[in-house]
């Protein structure tokens, strides 16, 4: 599965706390395709939670996992907002 | 002796305390298997164990996003009996991420120091060991019998090397080129510099050779340099938005509470527990990533000196 990157101003309604950690590789945020919901589209897995989200980012509800497969396309980061730094990059 | 000319295994461990693995330390032991790789460790010499018998189909091929070989991810309740039949290794590394707890590696049978060291001397015909301990309270396994004997040569040689002693060890948010993305992730931090140095090894105290102790040296001192670096240059930015997150943690919980007597929606009361959960971890990953230190340590250093990556 590939990392995608779009702007933070595309999915308006999720939280900028949520997108933080998401870009930080804390949360993980995953664009996704599930079967008998056609409004769910994207997965938010925050520790042991994991939720269903609107293309907007309006929170849905919890993922029932025996309620309908999940198909993960890909793997969003926001493209606007800051990264971790590359210890490869500082190391030499 | 240097372990890529001779058989040495790569072997990397993760635990889980309810029998589901963290993302985290996938991507930990999928860094550490592009360095290997990138230092032309045959992928068959390469094993990963894993402690969750039924991983989801995204996790599943969590090694992808490193490299193109197909590796098979082993149970890690089976780690002893399969290294014992990989007879043809003479040496074994160890990289182990994950929790560490007060007494043990956690892990749905938890590893106690005793019980890892002494599984590493049963195993036939192995000659040297080296296990290094990324997790929380590496230092329980600190101050153990793990020389040869000296009156019993079939014994093996056993160094071990801490990321932490009785403390807490540091990961933090890093971002790294895979094969194809850039993936971020909260890596341990310790076990990063480590990778780094086997992809590209440096002799640190000037003997000409790269050992396994110019490893543990220059890991340690990059894990300082690289946190020394971070914290100064954040240091009041993170207490900024410290007070800040306190504050909006606040508010949310009056949010929380002023939904409590009201049943009617309880996506709007899910969304604010997912508000409020988020500015706490964010909250946590501040406050820890600067109060935390780590000391590494090395444990059998003798040996150490003259094994060559």
């Amino acid at each position: 599965m590939r990392t995608h990157e779009i702007k933070s101003g595309a999915i308006p309604n999720l939280d900028l706390s949520i997108k933080k950690l998401i870009n930080h590789g804390i949360w993980y945020f995953y664009q996704i395709q599930k079967e008998n919901d056609s409004s769910a589209r994207y997965l938010l897995k925050a520790e042991d939670l994991e939720l269903l989200y609107n293309a907007a980012g309006d929170l849905i509800s919890e993922l029932n996992p025996n309620n309908g497969k999940i198909t993960y396309e890909k793997s969003i980061l926001f493209s606007d907002l800051e990264y971790p730094s590359t210890p490869s990059n500082l190391v030499s | 002796m240097s372990l890529r000319s001779e058989r040495t295994g790569w072997v990397f461990i993760l635990g889980s305390g309810n029998g589901k693995v963290e993302k985290r330390f996938l991507y930990d032991i999928a860094f550490g298997v592009m360095c290997l790789e990138s230092a032309h460790i045959d992928n068959r010499d390469i094993l990963v164990f894993i402690d969750e018998k039924d991983m989801d189909e995204n996790d599943k091929g969590f090694l992808q996003v490193a490299s193109n070989s197909n590796y098979a991810i082993h149970s890690l309740d089976t780690i002893f009996d399969t290294l014992s039949q990989r007879s043809e290794f003479e040496n074994l590394v160890f990289f182990i991420t994950g929790h560490g707890c007060q007494d043990s590696i956690v892990a749905s049978d938890p590893i106690s120091p005793h019980a890892f060291i002494q599984g590493i001397k049963d195993i036939p015909g192995l000659q040297n060991a080296i296990v290094y301990l990324g997790q929380c309270y590496a230092g329980i396994f600190n101050y153990l019998n793990v020389g040869k004997r000296i009156d019993d040569p079939n014994t093996p040689e056993i160094v071990v090397i801490g990321a932490t002693g009785l403390t807490l060890s540091i990961s933090v948010s890093v971002y790294e080129d895979f094969l194809l993305d850039k993936i971020p992730w909260s890596a341990n931090l310790f076990l990063h510099c480590l990778f780094l140095w086997f992809r590209d090894p440096k002799d640190i105290d000037g003997d000409a050779k790269t050992t396994i102790m110019d490893s543990f040296k220059w890991a340690g001192m990059k894990v300082n340099e690289l946190e020394v670096e971070r914290k100064i240059r954040g240091f009041s930015a993170t207490i900024l938005e410290m007070v800040k997150l306190d504050e909006e943690i606040a508010k949310i919980d009056g949010e929380i509470r002023a939904t409590q007597n009201d049943s009617s929606d309880t996506v709007k009361a899910l969304a604010l527990v997912v508000q409020k959960k988020a500015k706490e971890r964010e909250y946590n990953r501040l406050g820890l990533s600067h109060l935390l230190l780590q000391q590494p340590w090395i444990l059998n250093a003798r040996p150490a000196q003259m094994i060559e990556f």
